[in-house]
């Protein structure tokens, strides 16, 4: 049964992966263009499978290209987060002692930061209407994915040093270190690429957390620049709509429902690897 | 033990110190005062404002004013409300965050530890498959969306709650247990995890065979040492709630310090965005600290094994 | 930043050492916190509206937002106040006024036996001093320039005389905002920046408590000189950041009047012509400010190509909720105002100037950068203008959003090339508006210089001809189209929610509330 919902699962987000890079020579409308006569049509309406927004937006193109902006972020995202704890926790479980001390110190201190801050700080740097590195293609979508990173690094730094160290303390890795092995080198050809099945579930269980911190900045308008839009945006968007007269619940529930069924998967696949159910 | 918490006790004034002057001067560095507007100011009115709030002296010195009155905890008045001082602000905004971020610890705790045992206990059941599934469902959803479908549940269709604002507990409820359902299924999860290990660990077996069962087995033996993990979630629960907030309190229009934070931050007033992002870390802190003296004084292993 | 901690793993052959009533007993007492953090709301008062967000202020000369502004008519009157049935001018605290000299000297009449709600007298002295207070520099008041370079004198207790440098016709429309109304002397004595407690006002109404971001507790002011014609007794203006929020409260009768509407419920309660929508005109504006001065914006035919090639009644279609589209600069709604007629869209025209643009830049569009303050609403409506230039013109723009604070000191730097807009006038006239098109106007923004304008605008603010006024204000909008200096979009709309129980309720264009007026009834 398990194995069932895992393949399951695979097979749900390779469709959504292969749909979402497809999507702009899908044969859907495009998402951005606005159509008086067919708003807030519901899911099964001609020509709108999913239905409309108020501006006569169609659901399904809006929930592709979404999907495009949202899984991006979560997978370079976390990517941007395991580049920076990975060797940070690989050194600091090799070397030990006061590296170690010092490094996983730090850590607690920034652990100790709401997030809020770092919320301020995407509030302030980032808005800054001139971003002068966008000549070279690093532009406010790139900056906010480095940000993004930025807010996850620290579970897969504490995971990479649990695992570096008990790599280092393997007979043969010890015996490298006592011929005089530099650091560099123990990392490169020992410890990481025994990291790699760790890091792989730890980046299958992040993913789902940058995508709803994504959703999170979304809400607070802090989201990707228009026209571009991400499940979170949408879902926003479908909160916004809310309210006791008009009901076009599908403007959230879509979105919503999108967002649980992406990251149900992608925990499913995750956790399959290590649950002892 | 006391040094410990004294360098805990320590590190949490360095925080504070550190992200109070990380904070101000990330905001000073953006472009755009408190006093930008779409209607332009005269020059000379614009002038005397920033003479009468300290802004046109050097950086430096304003950072010194700001941070001598940190130590009095006097944080000025606020650059957006006239005639209101942020620490009046703050006192406004703290009830409400506590009773909110209070209640929602509780629905966490509530909903969560009994979820877990039944995760637990029934384990290759329906009923506790059900309960992981469950949990990993509310996981899955940004928060926003619990505290829509809440409200269009409960206001809109039942219309047994009020759907915003402030007025009493009736107006606390939705928001704290939105607040509180995601932290709920992390806790069972949790507890999930730590009853089941608890189960299959060689003390319970040892004391099934001499007769123990039923609720007593579980009280002792098996609930108690569950709640350990719970503990050392306390801080990062403290964390999730801060930031949750901000959400939450904007769905329910709370004046709360998410509230305030994000207006502070996008409004430019300098005061009220350094003292709430004090508080936070203040809150967070102490939040952590408590749990590890709690944790400490539980379980005496926890602290030899660190 | 925070993360979970994964479970320490212990071994444990003995049950912990902690009293098994620990856990309960915390969780009672975290019950019981709860419960009395809990604030228990204030008992009613006879009338609460819904005040908007944001009332940043309580002092009237240094209000600026509409919450504000709304409360500073409350508590404070006015020499003159608007009637708010057709905004015709009334005495309020002044019976009566003259003006000398070509409109450079006025004179006000105060009504004998004025007071304040402490029982002080309220004088001619009082008027000067609040007048003097607005023009110090050290107050820092947004109005001040109202009073630029006046003299005051109180020959008598109840006779204020103003003379102004130049002649100034509409200073006693402009009398009605609480910017002129006098402050009291506690509020005049106390440092910048405090609050006398209590607050003695002029106004129907006085303040008995502030709640922040809560509400304004405000009782009925015996000493306000129609006091025995105003029918509530007390008042509460609430704070609510969301119109959805505010639009609940008043389904459920928790408010008498929410001041904004949420967009998604406006077709369906147009559509159902429920009585409590009231839309009316609001004096703004809504249009895209061109950057003048440098490329590409200095391009004529470019900012012509978009002024033809908008297809307005498109946009308010789609991302109006309620606002019709602008007819020209200076809103439709003004009293006693025709504009000329600005073109509607002419796409042909349109795509001819784009092809020019073109071709002076060998071939290929320049790219074109739309910068907006962040709000949800700016967002939906510049998404709108970008799908619909890219459908009718082929013409691609970026949009770029900054949060509000950055966006404005970035648009007076003339860092821009097109960004949104929009105006609201501060007083029922024309002036209002073409006034910030002057050529060094802190408002104008765009690099916009024109001799010829400025001219005509220095007329109109002087002469006491109101005809020769008029001519001379059309003939100013008539260049600010023809020289396509902006892209006028949308008329702003007042959709208040006024409940059919509250009478006294009238709408205007200017949203003035008049709350001696206004009664909360048992049945509509």
């Amino acid at each position: 049964m398990n194995l069932w919902a895992k393949r399951l699962a695979w097979g749900f987000l390779v469709v959504l992966t292969v749909a979402a890079i497809v999507a702009p020579w899908l044969p859907v409308v495009d998402y951005r263009v606005m159509d008086a006569d067919a708003r807030l049509l519901p899911p099964g309406s001609a020509g709108h499978v999913l239905g409309t927004d108020a501006q006569g937006r169609d659901l399904l193109a809006r929930l592709l290209f979404g999907a495009r902006i949202s899984l991006l972020v979560g997978a370079v995202g976390t990517l941007v987060a395991m580049l920076i704890g990975l060797p940070y926790g690989a050194v600091a479980g090799l070397r030990g002692g006061r590296v170690d001390r010092f490094l996983m110190r730090l850590a607690d201190a920034l652990e100790s930061v709401p997030m809020v801050v770092m919320v301020l700080f995407l509030l302030s740097v980032l808005r800054e209407y001139r971003v002068e590195m966008e000549v070279i293609g690093f532009g406010r979508l790139q900056l906010f994915l480095v940000a993004i990173g930025f807010l996850f690094w620290l579970p897969t730094a504490r995971v990479a040093r649990a695992e570096s160290l008990r790599i280092s303390r393997l007979p043969f890795v010890t015996a490298a270190r006592l011929q005089g092995m530099s650091t560099f080198a123990q990392l490169r050809r020992h410890i990481l690429p025994n990291l790699w099945p760790t890091l792989r579930v730890m980046w299958l269980l992040t993913i789902p957390r940058v995508i709803l911190m994504e959703a999170f900045l979304s809400f607070l308008g802090l989201g990707v620049e228009a026209p571009a839009v991400s499940w979170g945006g949408l879902a926003s968007d479908g909160l916004a709509a809310m309210n006791p007269l008009v009901a076009s619940w599908w403007l959230l529930a879509l979105p919503s429902a999108a967002l649980v069924l992406t990251l149900l998967a992608l925990q499913q696949v995750g956790r399959g690897e290590d649950s002892a159910v | 033990m006391n040094a410990r918490l004294l360098r805990r006790a320590l590190m949490l004034v360095a925080t504070i110190l550190l992200v109070h002057a990380a904070a101000f001067f990330l905001m000073r560095t953006t472009r755009g005062g408190p006093f930008d507007e779409a209607r332009a100011l005269d020059p000379q009115v614009k002038l005397a404002l920033e003479q009468r709030y300290g802004l046109d002296e050097p950086l430096a010195v304003q950072y010194w004013h700001a941070l001598t009155g940190l130590w009095q905890g006097d944080f000025g008045p606020s650059l957006r409300y006239r005639e209101v001082s942020v620490a009046d602000l703050l006192a406004d905004a703290l009830p409400v965050s506590f009773a909110v971020g209070g209640g929602a610890l509780l629905w966490g705790l509530l909903f969560g530890i009994p979820l877990g045992m039944v995760a637990a206990g029934a384990r290759r059941r329906l009923l506790g498959q059900s309960a992981t599934t469950l949990a990993t469902v509310l996981l899955a959803l940004p928060n926003f969306v619990l505290a829509g479908a809440a409200i269009a549940l409960f206001s809109f269709a039942l219309g047994w709650l009020p759907p915003a604002g402030t007025g009493g507990l009736a107006h606390l409820f939705l928001p704290s247990l939105c607040l509180g359902l995601p932290l709920a299924a992390q806790i069972s999860l949790l507890v999930r995890d730590a009853a089941s290990e608890r189960w299959q660990s060689a003390g319970v077996r040892h004391a099934r065979a001499l007769g123990l069962s039923g609720q007593r087995l579980w009280w002792a033996h098996i609930l108690k040492p569950s709640l350990t993990p719970v503990l050392a979630f306390l801080g990062p629960a403290t964390a999730a709630v801060l930031t949750g907030s901000l959400v939450i309190e904007r769905i329910f229009a709370l004046p709360g310090l998410g509230t305030f934070f994000v207006e502070a931050a996008l409004n430019r007033d300098y005061t009220l965005a350094l003292g709430v992002t004090v508080v936070y870390t203040a809150l967070l802190g102490l939040a952590t600290f408590f749990a590890d003296v709690l944790l400490m004084k539980l379980d005496p292993r926890v602290e030899a094994l660190s | 930043m925070q993360h979970e901690h994964s479970p320490p793993k212990v071994e444990a052959t003995s049950p912990p050492r902690y009293p098994p009533t620990v856990r309960p007993r915390c969780l009672l007492a975290l019950l019981l916190l709860f419960l009395a953090a809990a604030s228990c709301g204030p008992p009613r008062a006879a009338l609460t509206v819904a005040n908007g967000p944001d009332l940043d202020t309580l002092d009237p000369q240094l209000a600026r937002s509409s919450a504000a502004q709304r409360a500073s008519r409350a508590l404070f009157a006015g020499l003159t106040r608007l009637n708010t049935q057709d905004l015709g001018l009334l005495p309020d605290l002044a019976l009566s006024w003259t003006a000398e000299d070509e409109g450079r000297l006025w004179r006000f009449e105060l009504r004998p036996g004025l007071r304040w709600s402490d029982g002080q007298a309220l004088t001619a002295q009082d008027v000067v001093a609040s007048w003097q207070r607005l023009q110090d520099p050290a107050t820092a008041a947004p109005y001040a320039s109202w009073v630029a370079g006046a003299k005051f004198a109180a020959p008598s207790p109840t006779e204020v005389q103003i003379l102004f440098p130049e002649p100034q016709p509409l200073f006693p429309l402009l009398c009605s905002h609480p910017a002129l109304a006098p402050v009291p002397p506690a509020l005049r004595d106390s440092v910048l920046g405090t609050l006398p407690n209590p607050l003695p006002s002029s106004g129907p109404f006085q303040l008995l408590e502030r709640r922040l971001r809560d509400r304004l507790r405000l009782l009925r002011n015996p000493h306000y000189w129609r006091a025995d014609q105003v029918p509530s007794e007390s008042l509460d203006l609430l704070t609510i950041d969301s119109d959805i929020t505010a639009l609940n409260l008043f389904l459920t009768e928790g408010v008498a009047f929410a001041p904004k509407t949420p967009d998604l419920a406006l077709p369906r309660l147009v559509e159902q012509q429920d009585a409590r929508l009231h839309q009316s005109a609001e004096l703004g504006t809504v249009f895209l400010r061109f950057q003048q001065r440098d490329a590409p914006f200095d391009d004529f035919d470019l900012r012509r190509a978009l002024l033809l090639g908008t297809d307005r009644n498109a946009l308010a279609t789609l991302v109006g909720h309620g606002r019709p589209a602008a007819a020209g600069f200076v809103p439709r709604s003004m009293p006693a105002w025709t504009g000329p007629a600005w073109p509607s869209a002419e796409l042909t025209q349109a795509r001819a100037a784009l092809e020019r643009v073109r071709q002076r830049h060998q071939g290929a569009l320049p790219r074109i950068e739309l910068l907006y303050p962040s709000t949800a609403g700016n967002r939906l409506l510049v998404e709108a203008l970008a799908a619909l230039w890219k459908q009718d013109l082929g013409l691609e723009v970026r949009l770029m959003n900054v949060e509000a604070r950055t966006f404005y000191p970035a648009q007076s730097a003339l860092e821009y090339q097109v960004s949104l807009s929009s105006w609201v006038a501060d007083y029922p006239h024309a002036l209002s508006f073409l006034d910030i098109f002057r050529s060094h106007d802190a408002n104008n923004r765009s690099g916009f210089a024109d001799a010829g304008y400025d001219e005509l605008l220095a007329l109109a603010a002087s002469t006491l001809d109101e005809q020769e006024r008029q001519h001379a204000l059309q003939r100013a909008e008539e260049i600010l189209r023809d020289q396509a200096v902006l892209l006028p979009l949308l008329e702003q709309r007042r959709q208040e929610l006024v409940s059919p129980r509250l009478g006294g309720w009238h709408d205007n264009a200017l949203g003035i509330i008049d709350w001696a007026a206004l009664e909360w009834r048992e049945a509509p």
